[in-house]
């Protein structure tokens, strides 16, 4: 099978980024076929959201995959081979190959080992949140309220997700003065995470999505770590914060907040993103930010 | 007793709550009664990284037979503390009242997610 999508996503909205990974994940679940040809040659602007949802689900969907078609600016992301891999070169390398982004709007894909006895994971976040703020000269008070929300993000995937790897992605919109930032696993979900735990209650991923948005309430583990204040309080900085876009995917539901609105989404049976995305839309200058007014 | 400057043993950016068990070795291995951590060069922290030094360290009753102080803390790491050492007592806050919308197939997605104001 052959997919060939039509994809100019503009950056007018943070969701738009799946509309089209939607559109491929229906043809892939109707076609018998065990060969998918993923065709990039209509592919024109793609956003975060978009790059890794899809890599999340073609990585998990059971076929056999192969890309052609890909434009000089989908092949330097590395969306085609599912991004640059920095714990499969020397740290100097890897640095050396960032460096020539500092002057991008974009960072590559980046593709790290998501085990938590790997300690490669912490030195390569600290280069792409350098870069990432180099890049846009972000205000220092936005640059640590930045890292903060990586730092949780790959937290979860650490701690929860049982991926071998994560991803994350990066464009900048200078013009709009915000970037759009996406990080994510393809691990077992948020169901799957919480149904590790002791006397666990979450049975469904519409009940593990709400939990760990605060939808529902989950038990406090009195003698562990509390989980989802990682999630909370990310979510706070960033809407209530800096007026910015949360979206999160896991499972077959999603999650979308901005000023304003939130509301849970159950996607129809049949699609299904086997690990977890979180996508942030982060306005960068906001004179007024503090990142510590949102901690609790 | 023995003054440690924390980011000489971990990093001046404190992440992970992996890092805060390793730093509990370090001073387990060390021998000292007493340990002053020095978090003067601490440039940033996760709140999971906190979370879990908190629960290692200055959480009471103690669990080690070592005792751990901390000194020259940045204004906004403590705040953190602070904030970690209060939630163990205080449930989480719940938003209830959030919507929730179903869809029975692509289409009807596709054109929510079309038309929608999100």
């Amino acid at each position: 099978m052959v997919i060939n999508e039509q994809i100019n996503i503009s950056d007018d909205r943070l969701v738009d980024g799946i509309i089209p990974v939607i559109n491929i994940m229906s043809q892939v679940n109707k076609s018998p076929d065990e060969s998918i040809v993923m065709d990039f040659s209509q592919t024109r602007f793609i956003s975060p959201v978009f790059a890794l949802s899809l890599i999340v689900y073609l990585s998990c969907c059971g076929k056999r995959l192969t890309y052609q078609g890909a434009n000089d600016y989908l092949e330097l992301i590395g969306l085609p081979f599912g991004g640059i891999c920095p714990d499969k070169m020397r740290k100097s390398a890897f640095l050396a190959l960032m460096e020539g982004y500092s002057k991008k709007t974009y960072i590559p894909i980046v593709s790290f080992p998501a085990c938590s006895e790997n300690d490669d994971k912490e030195a390569i976040s600290t280069v792409v949140e350098n870069i990432i703020i180099r890049q846009q000269n972000i205000p220092q008070n936005v640059a640590t309220g930045l890292k903060f929300m990586i730092e949780e993000t790959l937290d979860n995937i650490t701690e929860h997700s049982e991926s071998d790897r994560g991803f994350i992605f990066a464009q900048a919109y200078p013009q709009k003065k915000y970037l759009d930032l996406c990080i994510a696993d393809r691990g077992v979900t948020l169901l799957g995470s919480y149904q590790k735990l002791p006397d666990n209650e979450i049975t469904s991923d519409l009940e593990a999505i709400k939990a760990a948005n605060r939808g529902i309430s989950s038990k406090n583990l009195p003698t562990a770590e509390n989980r989802g204040f990682g999630i909370y309080t990310s979510k706070r900085m960033l809407v209530e914060g800096l007026n910015g876009q949360y979206l999160m995917i896991s499972g077959n539901n999603f999650y979308f907040k901005r000023q304003g609105f939130d509301s849970f989404y159950g996607l129809p049976v049949g699609l299904r993103w086997n690990g977890t995305i979180v996508a942030l839309r982060i306005p960068y200058n906001v004179s007024k930010f503090n990142y510590i007014n949102y901690i609790e | 007793m023995k003054t440690i400057d924390i980011t000489q043993i971990l990093s001046s950016d404190l992440k992970s709550r992996l890092r805060a068990h390793d730093l509990e070795l370090f001073i387990r291995n060390s021998g000292e009664d007493t340990v002053v951590l020095d978090f003067s060069h601490v440039k940033f922290a996760t709140r999971s990284f906190i979370d879990e030094f908190y629960n290692l360290f200055l959480k009471t009753p103690s669990v080690h037979p070592f005792k751990v102080e901390i000194t020259n803390v940045p204004e906004d790491i403590n705040t953190m503390l602070e904030a970690v050492s209060q939630t163990k007592t205080r449930a989480k806050t719940v938003s209830s009242h959030i919507p929730e919308k179903h869809f029975q197939n692509v289409d009807e997605l596709l054109e929510y997610l079309k038309t929608a104001p999100l």
